[in-house]
Order: C-alpha cells, then structure tokens, then sequence
C-alpha cells in the first residue's frame, strides 16, 4: 500500500511540476514576414510550445508560396541547460534569457526575439553581421485562412501556395486531423493516473470491491488492451496526417493544372486578339478600296465572315476564361468578387527535349507514396484493434468480455487487415498506372510540339511567300484571303504549340505529385 | 529567320499590333502625292501586236489639273506577327484638262480622269529585298467618263444590274521604278475590248 501511494505521488509531481507547456499557443498562425525586401504574407505553425528539455518548441514559417521551401525554427535546452536553437536544422547555441512571455537568445552573431501574446506570435531575428538577414514575424491565430491581403496579381506558385494552405477542403481536412490528433492525447492520458479523488479515496478505504474498480484508471498502463489503443490512435493519426497531406498534394496538383489550362486559354485569347486586330486592319483596307471602286462592290462583306466567325470565337473563349478565375478564385479561397490577375508563365520550348520512361516515376512513387503510407499505417492500426480484441476482456472498465463471440470478432478485425493489404496491392497498381498515364502525356506533348512547331515554320514560311507575291502583283481581294486564311494557321499552329507547352508541364505536375518532388516535397508540413 | 525563337516569344510575350506603328502625317500624304503620284509620264507611246483602228499603237497626252481628294488616301496592313513591318496602299484621283487625248489609231478620244492605286512596300518586311520593288503603281487614264468618282469597278453592280467595270475605255499600266516611272503590263480597253501593249 505505502509503495503505492509513494508511486502515485512521484507520479503526480511529474505531470504537475515538469513541463511548463502553452498548449493554448499551439497551432496555425496568419500573417506578414518583413525583411529587406520588403513585406509579404506568410503562414506559421507552431508545434510543442514550451520550455521543455524533451522536445524541442518549434516554429514553421512559410511564405505563401509552392516553391519556397519553409524556415524551421527549433528551440530546445540542451543537458546543460543552454539554448539552442536551429535554423533549418544548423544550430547554434544562445545566452538565454526569459522575459514575460518571451525567449530571448543571443549569440555573438543573431540575436533571437520568439514572443507569445493573446492569440498572437511574433518572431524577431536580428543579425549583428548582415542586416539584410534580419527579419521579423507578425502573425495571429485565425482558422479563417481565406482573409489574407490582396495582391494585384499572382503567380502561378503563390496560387498554389494558396491551395496549398488556404484551400477549403484542406482546412476541413484539417480539423479532422487534429480530431484525430486529440484522440491520441486522450490515448496518452489514459497511460497517465487519472486523479479522480473518488478512486483514490477507493484505494484508501481498502475497500477490495473499490480496489478492483479502480485499479484500471489508477494504473491502466498494466492492462495490454490501453497500449494497443494508444498504437492504434497513433497509427490513425498518422494515417490521418498521410491522407491529409494526400489530399492537400491533390488539391494542389488540381489548381496547378487549372492555372496552366487557364494560362494557355489566356495565350489562345491573344492570339486571337492579334489575328482579329490584323484582320480589322485587312477589311478596313478592303473597305477603303471598296469605297474608292477600287474593289468590287461586296468585298468588305465577304471579307466580313471572316471577321464575325472569329470575334464569336474570341468572345467564347474569354467568357470561358472569367468562369475559368472565378473556379480558381474559389479553389485558392480568394473573394469571387476579385478580379483575379495571374502572372503569365514562359511555356517551355519543346524541340530539345526527348521522350522519357516511366520507370524513375514508379519506383520514386512506391516508395515515397502518401497512401501506401495511409494504408501502411491503417493496417497497423488495424492489427492492434486486433490485440484489442484479444484482451480487453482482462480490463475491469471494459464492456467487453470473453465468450463465444470472442473468435468471431477478433477473425473479424483479421478480415479488416487483410482488406487493407488489398488495398494496398490496388494502390500500388494504381500508382503506377497513374505515373505511365502522366509519362504517356509528357512524351505525347513533346512529339506533338514537335509537329506544330514545324507546322507553325512552314505557315510563316507561307506567310512571307503570300506578303512577297502582294509586293509584286498588287493586294487584291484573293491575295488578302490568302493572307487570312494564312494568319488562321499562324495561330492555330501556334496555339498547339501552346497547348504542348501546357500538357507538358501539366503532367510533369503529375509526376512531382507522385514523386513528391518540386511544390509536393513538404506536403506534411505544420502536422 | 528562327522559326524557334519567333515561336518560343510568341508563346513567352504578347504581341500588340501598331505598337510601333505611327500616324502617317500630312506633309507625308503631301510627299506621297508630290513625289508619286503627280508625276506619272504626260505622254506616252505604246505599241501592239494587233491593229486597232487600223493601228498597231496608242499614245496619250494629259494635263493633270486639280486633285479631287484633298490628300492621298491611305491604309495600312500590319505584317502578322510584327507591330514594325506593314504594308500600305494609297491612292489618288486626278481630274485632267480639256485638251487631255487618248490617240488610237486615227480616232482622238478625251481623257478626263487618272486614277492611281499604289503600295508602299518599303516596310513589308524587316529585312527587305532589294528587287523587289519599293513601290507598285497602277495608272488607270479613263476616257469619257462621268463616273470620275475612283477606280474601275461600279458601285451599282450587282445591286442595279450595272456592269462590273464603270469603264467603256481606259488605259491601264504599271509603275514598278517610280524614279523613271516607266510604265509596264500595260493595257489598252477600248470599247470593252482588251489589249496588251508595251512601251514604244
């Protein structure tokens, strides 16, 4: 009994005197990082804040932006009680000093400012050497992600940066994940004494019956069936966080396609926007001739056709464009009501680029996949429930007991794993038909580039052929429709080309998607 | 011309027609008129290889007198994809003297009208070539006509029934060296009847 009760208070001066934690700071934060270079909008995570010599406080900031790859910033005590902190994982140790709810580092090179105030953080880095390094982080606490300041044009990696962060499936996600998340303190914080008085009183009183009942929350770290719950939790939240970052890969990778079809719709537009101008200039000469009798009478109509079948056209493709932003304007969580500019992009010049094969694509796919990691997780989380099965019987505070009906429920949890083991074998089936289709489309493009790439040589080749003959024979009406019809396969070469470009680089997206190279690389960031 | 790189900046920057294209001014028009097309050949021999009115040869003599267009009127059409090279068409109207002749055979018939179509092809292309011409004239010297109004083709046809040419007679040929503005593909309607001449 006297041992007992000497555990139980060694244990409670534990949990009450040893980690000085702020769990009310954890989480996601929105707001402006400024350096030299300006200001700009950034996301922070913070994760396991406190003054901790177990693990070390860690700050993530991240500008809202596919492509640049975050800061982490680590803070932690070492044995000696010095702080270090790691910027990228390159650290450094700093004279420590604590200031209301602030950290204060200094080294002889940076001075570090890490504050903590109402729902606000805010990060300071001053370094003594070079002041363009230097930088400061103002961010709050908000779930609303879509509030962010405008700008007057995005490029393509801040807009999938948005997706990135900000899209609304993925914050959904989100809440799941730290439901999930949750679940596993609770799982922890059943291995901990619980300090319900009335079981301690119970195990005072002798009581055996009060004993019987108690002992599994006094000290539930006896009985199997919690440390399996706890695997299981574990392993469901990582299959939680694997799947979130699936799902936020997929989002992306959707946007990301999206802005590159919209781009080339844009390209499209413009020339069309440049054959109508040339052609408005063509009928006004007709028209000029026409009126001078110098044509005759009904040139500028026929000429005309030409010109109403393509401005139907042009006023097809750019409504289709407007519907084309407010769909991104919604996917990135920016006001519909924005007018959403997007920064033109350079399309990729196809003629020296070969055909590649699949395989590089597989193997990176296998062995790096989100969802074979998802299912990896579930059917150990699925074993476990199996282990529950097997033993819960043997905890008092179980429902559970064993009976007939015990075999059947544990083959049942058996059947779950070998589900998910098929699962998988899908999934792997699936991944490499994806990385095929998406090889399938790169190589398409570049053979198609190609051939309009030629096509458009000879139509300009065409075109200077038709503008030499006007130089001798005289601009008359067939020598103009000559032209014209010519201009039409400018642009339509061109526009292939255009869309070679873009199917090229959509289906490398695919591919980094499934490697997890290039804006897919840190897809489980801030979990 | 690099074909890849005309592409590869067409997919990378927009192109804007007429960026670079400025408004023709009026001492330009004034110039075009002053140096072009005020100064076609007064007279000018012409020979056949048929005999018209018993002749196998024309001539004409005119007088230019007012212009019936304040300036020369122009138009431009831009080269596709380049917003420096264009080709441009102008034209002018000249009403001419009484004593203006068109001689054919023995027969002398009255000139009262000279119509001019033209291009400037001097910036067609970036790069141009130097036998090709920088101007292209076509002189049209009408005979008898009140339809001194422009060019050959009547407004009325097909709306009225009237005929396709305005013309019964004209003389038709062209000016590719406008420093001796010798004429060539030269063409003698008369009374709806085609004939080809050359310069005698």
């Amino acid at each position: 009994m006297k041992s007992i009760l000497k555990l139980y208070g060694l244990l409670t001066l534990i949990v009450f005197s040893g980690c000085k934690e702020l769990p009310g700071m954890k989480g996601q934060y929105l707001g402006s990082l400024t350096d030299s270079k300006g200001e700009q909008s950034v996301i922070v995570y913070a994760n396991n804040l406190g003054v901790d010599q177990v693990k070390p406080t860690e700050v993530i900031i991240s500008e809202i932006n596919a492509a640049k790859q975050p800061l982490r910033i680590q803070f932690q005590f070492d044995k000696q009680g010095l702080l270090r902190i790691s910027f990228n994982d390159v650290s450094q140790v700093y004279n420590f000093a604590k200031k209301d709810s602030c950290v204060l580092g200094d080294s002889n090179t940076t001075k570090v400012n890490l504050c903590f105030g109402k729902d606000q953080i805010r990060f300071e880095v001053e370094n003594l050497g070079d002041s363009s390094q230097s930088f400061k982080v103002i961010a709050q606490k908000t779930d609303n992600m879509s509030v962010l300041k405008g700008k007057s044009s995005y490029s393509v990696e801040e807009l999938v940066g948005r997706a990135k962060f900000i899209n609304y499936t993925v914050e959904q996600k989100t809440q799941e994940v730290y439901r999930a998340r949750k679940n596993v303190s609770v799982a922890i914080g059943h291995l901990l004494p619980s300090l319900n008085l009335k079981d301690v009183l119970g195990f005072a009183s002798l009581d055996p019956g009060a004993v019987v009942d108690s002992i599994g929350n006094l000290l539930p770290f006896l009985f199997p069936s919690n440390w399996f719950e706890l695997k299981q939790s574990k392993a469901l939240y990582g299959a939680e966080v694997k799947s979130y970052a699936a799902l936020r890969g997929n989002e992306m990778s959707v946007v990301e396609g999206l802005l590159y079809v919209h781009l080339r719709n844009a390209k499209v537009s413009e020339y069309l926007r440049m054959e109508l101008t040339w052609l408005k200039e063509a009928y006004n000469y007709i028209l000029a001739r026409q009126g001078l009798n110098d044509m005759p009478t009904g040139s500028a109509e026929i000429f005309s056709l030409k010109l109403g079948a393509l401005s139907w056209d042009k006023e097809q493709i750019d409504t289709f464009l407007e519907v084309e932003k407010a769909n991104l304007a919604q996917a990135v969580a920016l006001p519909d009501t924005e007018k959403l500019a997007i920064k033109s992009i350079q399309f990729p010049s196809l003629d020296t680029v070969s055909e590649i094969s699949s395989d590089s694509c597989v193997e990176a796919a296998l062995s790096q996949s989100l969802e074979l990691e998802t299912l990896d997780l579930l059917f150990e989380a699925s074993k476990a429930q199996t282990e529950i099965t097997k033993y819960s019987f043997l905890d008092p505070n179980s429902s559970d007991t064993i009976g007939f009906g015990t075999s059947s429920a544990i083959e049942i949890t058996k059947s779950n794993s070998q589900e998910i083991l098929m699962k998988k074998k899908d999934m792997r089936s699936l991944m490499q038909m994806r990385c095929k289709q998406a090889v399938t489309e790169s190589n398409s493009a570049v053979r198609s580039y190609k051939i309009a790439s030629k096509n458009f040589k000879n139509a300009l080749n065409r075109k200077d052929f038709l503008m030499k003959e006007m130089r001798i024979s005289g601009a008359s009406l067939n020598q103009i429709e000559k032209l014209a019809d010519n201009s039409t396969d400018v642009v339509k070469f061109a526009s292939q080309s255009a869309s070679a470009s873009i199917q090229y680089l959509i289906s490398d997206s695919k591919m980094k998607r499934l490697m997890l190279e290039g804006f897919y690389s840190d897809l489980e960031i801030g979990y | 011309m690099n074909f890849s790189k005309l592409l590869v900046f067409l997919l990378a920057f927009p192109l804007f027609a007429n960026a670079n294209h400025p408004e023709i001014t009026v001492k330009e028009k004034q110039l075009y008129r002053d140096e072009l097309t005020s100064r076609i050949r007064l007279q000018q021999n012409f020979k056949m290889n048929v005999k018209v009115n018993e002749k196998s040869e024309f001539s004409y003599q005119i007088k230019l007198e007012k212009p019936v267009y304040d300036m020369p009127v122009f138009a431009d059409i831009h080269n596709w994809g380049s917003d420096t090279a264009y080709f441009r068409g102008f034209w002018d109207l000249f009403q001419t003297t009484q004593d203006s002749v068109l001689k054919v055979g023995n027969e002398l018939l009255p000139i009262n009208c000279v119509f001019i179509s033209a291009q400037d092809n001097r910036h067609i292309e970036n790069n141009p070539i130097p036998l090709l011409s920088e101007y292209l004239m076509e002189v049209y010297l009408v005979v008898g006509t009140d339809m001194c109004t422009g060019g050959p083709f009547n407004p009325n046809n097909p709306l009225y029934g009237a005929e396709q040419i305005a013309w019964d007679t004209y003389v038709y040929y062209r000016i590719k060296a406008p420093t001796i503005m010798q004429p060539i593909d030269a063409l003698l309607v008369y009374r709806k009847n085609q004939y080809h001449a050359v310069v005698k």
